[in-house]
């Protein structure tokens, strides 16, 4: 649970505040190697976290498409080669459906780490990942929630939590443009 | 979760057995720290898992070598892979094999790679042997102490 002192916002942040909680925060993870997705999905469960481990990313942005709304945040590794890697993931899930996606990946490049936050990552996580810094993932979750919670009260929309887009867009409408946007984006032949 | 006397007991065994010959490192200890009563055989799944995962790379890297001449991204990005493996379980000797594999790729040094592979795949058969030794030993521990474990 978070104690924040935010000055703006008043109200609304300690609401926020009282209602979050980082366990059950639902991740959808993703690493090719089985070994690595298994003490990651491990060290995820003793944080009180739900997973859903995927060893590609091509079958997370199907599980994405098919339940947008079932997920808080993605963790994914950075590089696959075969199939679609983790920018094109950030893509979809970051921009696109505005998910929190942190990134992790055993290369420290400056440049990657660089390119990661310019395509949207929240963090970039180097591997091995340890349970002190799992632990508060969360927080980009949190500061999600409280971000757009903000933007709803100062668009004078009283539902909390809801991304920019679904509140100028019905539901149906968004999800229509989204499958579009991934048409476009993902069949472009890339090999799997 | 709660760890049992025994898992407390093979943590200490193992900084014997590996980390004073470096064939694995501190990350292993991580591993081993993740069984618990939930996951009671999580150290030698993840094992299993390993070798599964890098046999399947490391063939990949074999025919990658033979089939793609001087493709050098290519057959660092198969490494690449097999790197994150190897540092997932905390095997540190392999991990610096694979490490100079990638070295001699930036370099485009046909020679360097070949050779580093082939180091690469000492250490992998190293590493199963004393992984296995050390299963067996735990098993015969646990055994002889299979009584008192606590039951699932």
């Amino acid at each position: 649970m978070v104690g924040s002192s935010s000055a703006a916002g008043g109200n609304k942040s300690k609401l926020a505040d009282e209602e979050f909680t980082p366990v059950g925060m639902r991740v959808l993870l993703i690493d090719e190697s089985t070994t690595c997705l298994k003490i990651i999905t491990k060290l995820l469960l003793n944080c009180g976290y739900k997973v859903t481990p995927k060893t590609a990313a091509q079958n997370a942005v199907e599980e994405l498409r098919n339940n947008p709304w079932s997920y808080d945040m993605v963790l994914t590794e950075l590089h696959a080669p075969a199939g679609i890697d983790g920018f094109n993931l950030l893509q979809y899930a970051g921009t696109d459906m505005d998910l929190p996606v942190v990134v992790f990946s055993a290369d420290d490049d400056k440049r990657t780490v660089l390119k990661c936050v310019n395509s949207g990552a929240c963090d970039y996580l180097v591997k091995p990942l340890r349970h002190e810094e799992l632990k508060n993932i969360w927080q980009h979750v949190y500061r999600r929630k409280l971000r757009n919670g903000r933007r709803a009260a100062a668009a004078g929309n009283s539902s909390k939590g809801e991304i920019k887009k679904r509140s100028t867009w019905p539901k149906e409408l968004h999800e229509r443009f989204v499958s579009v946007v991934l048409q476009l984006g993902v069949d472009t032949g890339l090999a799997n | 979760m709660k760890k049992s006397l025994f898992d407390q007991a093979s943590i200490l065994f193992s900084g014997l057995f590996f980390l004073s010959t470096g064939y694995l490192d501190e990350q292993f200890c991580q591993v081993e720290d993740l069984q618990d009563e939930a996951s009671p055989n999580f150290v030698e799944e993840v094992v299993t898992l390993f070798f599964k995962d890098s046999g399947r790379l490391m063939s990949n890297i074999e025919q990658a070598l033979e089939k793609y001449p001087r493709d050098f991204n290519r057959w660092d990005a198969y490494m690449q892979q097999l790197k994150g493996s190897c540092s997932s379980i905390g095997a540190s000797r392999m991990k610096n094999e694979c490490m100079s594999f990638r070295d001699s790729c930036g370099q485009g040094n046909v020679e360097g790679c070949m050779r580093s592979f082939q180091k690469v795949k000492r250490e992998h058969a190293v590493l199963r042997q004393k992984l296995e030794s050390y299963f067996q030993l735990l098993r015969q521990a646990g055994s002889a102490g299979a009584a008192t474990r606590p039951v699932m």
